[in-house]
């Protein structure tokens, strides 16, 4: 990446959507072992309301249960947090159950299905239903298919939130609600960063076989799924982005996931680091060299960069040295750090609109120019699920109208997002 | 749902895939997928749902309760895999022999009276535990028990009206 506007080599930047003091206490109270979790434990407990908590660190709450009890706590708020282990391993059973007949319909369409997030981590690299809480299942679907599976879904009593036509055509997903409020997101692409012809082709192409109850689909590999929890992961979201640290550690087999290293003390020895190129016995073989390709060329360096600084320097992941070197060295744009900066901020956030230009024009680079500046109109009426144009100036103030109660809400809780 | 009347030799496995289960921390909790009930067992019905699933029979079963008089220890074996039975939860194993060595450990002798007589507890609202906050609105055992409402003493609400603790005797 050379050129005019490159701003060159700027290592180690702060995670600019990085969890407050308070999560991060939480995040090594569920994450470490021994002694260091037991510290950070007692010092979130002492600095926390539990009464109070925000829905980020909730969702760690059957993680913390699972680490509390391996080192034999006998803390009275143990109880609660089985019962939220307890509750997690309900509610996902049920929609890893509906999942499953959903996956079989649409793998007896003909459609090839591949399944990321919660779906896919909990059964390869988790292992445990009760240990991460999900609010949805996530489905990708091949692009050119994305209509001919949303019309199976609707077949099997699965109901779009929105106008799926007008998603279709400016998104890379949809959410369908079925009758009894179970909510799966079907995906025709996997990044909103990158919605063009041929991005999803290699997530397909080292996609992994999975088992869904039984049912077979296919998993994003190991690498892609690194890649996209860390892009994921530091954007900014109305429930605040913790839990994207358990999630890249449980397929890196960092912290507490790393069955090869029981003496593994993350947080006290920080220079403890995997040998560039190779992984530990025991823990997900990951190729760096294609998160690096995928990083650069999908412009989404800065996201990875920081995440990974920040994955090895908390929590002492096995994210090798050269690849962190790597990445500080690689340039980026000035408008991918603009992207970066936009999407990592409270939203709804006025450079959205120019994050979504960016994206639409990446997305039809081969549209002349005059075409993609008239159809961006309709792009945002597409986006936004408008029947008509003249809707449009009073959707912008609503968001504006939201962005300005985000803030004062925000403010009103020195930070916190409840 | 029609069943037979458990015997003492009879044995029994989980009616997957239908139904799941999972033992956390001594005590097995259930879900019927296709109702999404929901079953906590006490650690006795549990140790008893674990070696069912063993195939061992209810007389193997009744052993393992050490603390019971034996016919009484048999009694309430039988009564809870009839429970089961009805509940759909479990079937009648289809041939296959008991296993050598089951995987799970029969409690020492003297550590059975401490585990009480087997019990369950069906949560039959899909939707009440759905929404039955975890912290706030829970008893200190945790979900899906929920906190005693005022003036209800220490006794726990029920978590089902139609049918309270079924297989407590």
């Amino acid at each position: 990446m050379a050129g005019s506007g490159r701003d060159v080599h700027r290592p180690r930047e702060r995670l600019r959507c990085r969890p407050t003091p308070d999560q991060e206490l939480l995040l090594q109270a569920c994450l470490l072992k021994g002694d260091d979790a037991v510290r950070a434990f007692d010092l979130w407990r002492a600095r926390t309301d539990i009464d109070r908590l925000d829905h980020g660190s909730y969702r760690l709450l059957p993680l913390l249960y699972a680490n509390l009890h391996d080192l034999g706590s006998t803390d009275p708020l143990t109880e609660k947090l089985k019962g939220v282990y307890r509750r997690t391993w309900y509610t996902n059973q049920l929609l890893f159950h509906r999942a499953a007949a959903l996956v079989q319909a649409l793998e007896e369409a003909g459609l090839e299905t591949l399944l990321f997030k919660g779906g896919a981590l909990i059964p390869l690299h988790y292992k445990d239903l009760g240990l991460r809480p999900m609010g949805d299942f996530d489905v990708l679907v091949p692009t050119e298919r994305a209509t001919e599976a949303a019309r199976v879904l609707q077949r099997n009593g699965w109901r779009p939130r929105l106008l799926f036509e007008t998603q279709r055509l400016s998104r890379d997903c949809a959410g369908f609600v079925s009758g009894d409020g179970q909510e799966v997101d079907l995906h025709w692409h996997l990044l909103e960063e990158c919605c063009y012809e041929g991005a999803d082709q290699p997530f397909w192409h080292n996609a992994v076989p999975l088992s869904l109850n039984g049912i077979p689909t296919r998993a994003l590999g190991a690498a892609d799924h690194l890649f996209y929890v860390c892009v994921h992961g530091s954007r900014w979201k109305d429930v605040p982005p913790v839990r994207w640290v358990p999630d890249a550690l449980a397929i890196l087999g960092g912290c507490r996931f790393d069955a090869a290293d029981p003496g593994h003390r993350a947080a006290a020895e920080p220079g403890h680091r995997a040998a560039a190129g190779r992984d530990a016995p025991g823990r997900n073989a990951i190729d760096w060299n294609h998160i690096l390709d995928l990083a650069v060329s999908r412009r989404l360096v800065l996201p990875v960069r920081e995440t990974f600084n920040y994955l090895r320097d908390i929590f002492g992941a096995p994210i090798p040295s050269a690849v962190l070197e790597t990445l500080g060295r690689e340039s980026v744009t000035r408008s991918d750090r603009a992207v970066h900066a936009i999407l990592s901020r409270p939203q709804p956030h006025p450079g959205y609109f120019i994050v979504t230009w960016l994206f639409y024009a990446r997305a039809r680079r081969g549209m002349g120019a005059p075409r993609r500046v008239l159809g961006f109109p309709r792009h945002l009426r597409n986006l936004w699920s408008l029947e008509h144009y003249w809707q449009m100036p009073g959707y912008v103030i609503g968001k504006l109208a939201e962005r300005a109660r985000n803030l004062r809400a925000l403010t009103a809780s020195g930070g916190r997002r409840d | 749902m029609t069943y037979s009347e458990p015997t003492g030799t009879g044995r029994y496995e989980v009616n997957s895939p239908a139904v799941i289960s999972q033992t956390i921390d001594g005590e097995a909790v259930i879900i019927d997928l296709g109702s999404g009930y929901y079953y906590g067992l006490n650690p006795s019905a549990s140790l008893v749902w674990n070696l069912l699933g063993e195939g061992l029979s209810a007389l193997a079963i009744a052993e393992a309760l050490a603390g019971l008089p034996p016919a009484e220890a048999e009694a309430v074996v039988l009564g809870l895999v009839a429970e089961l039975l009805k509940e759909g939860l479990i079937r009648p194993r289809a041939g296959g022999e008991a296993p050598a060595a089951p995987s799970v450990a029969f409690p020492r002798p003297g550590d059975a009276p401490a585990l009480g007589k087997p019990a369950f507890t069906k949560y039959s609202d899909m939707q009440d535990l759905l929404l039955l906050d975890p912290i706030h609105e829970v008893a200190d055992s945790g979900w899906p028990q929920k906190k005693p409402e005022p003036g209800a003493g220490n006794r726990p609400r029920s978590p089902d009206a139609n049918r309270a603790e079924p297989a407590k005797r």
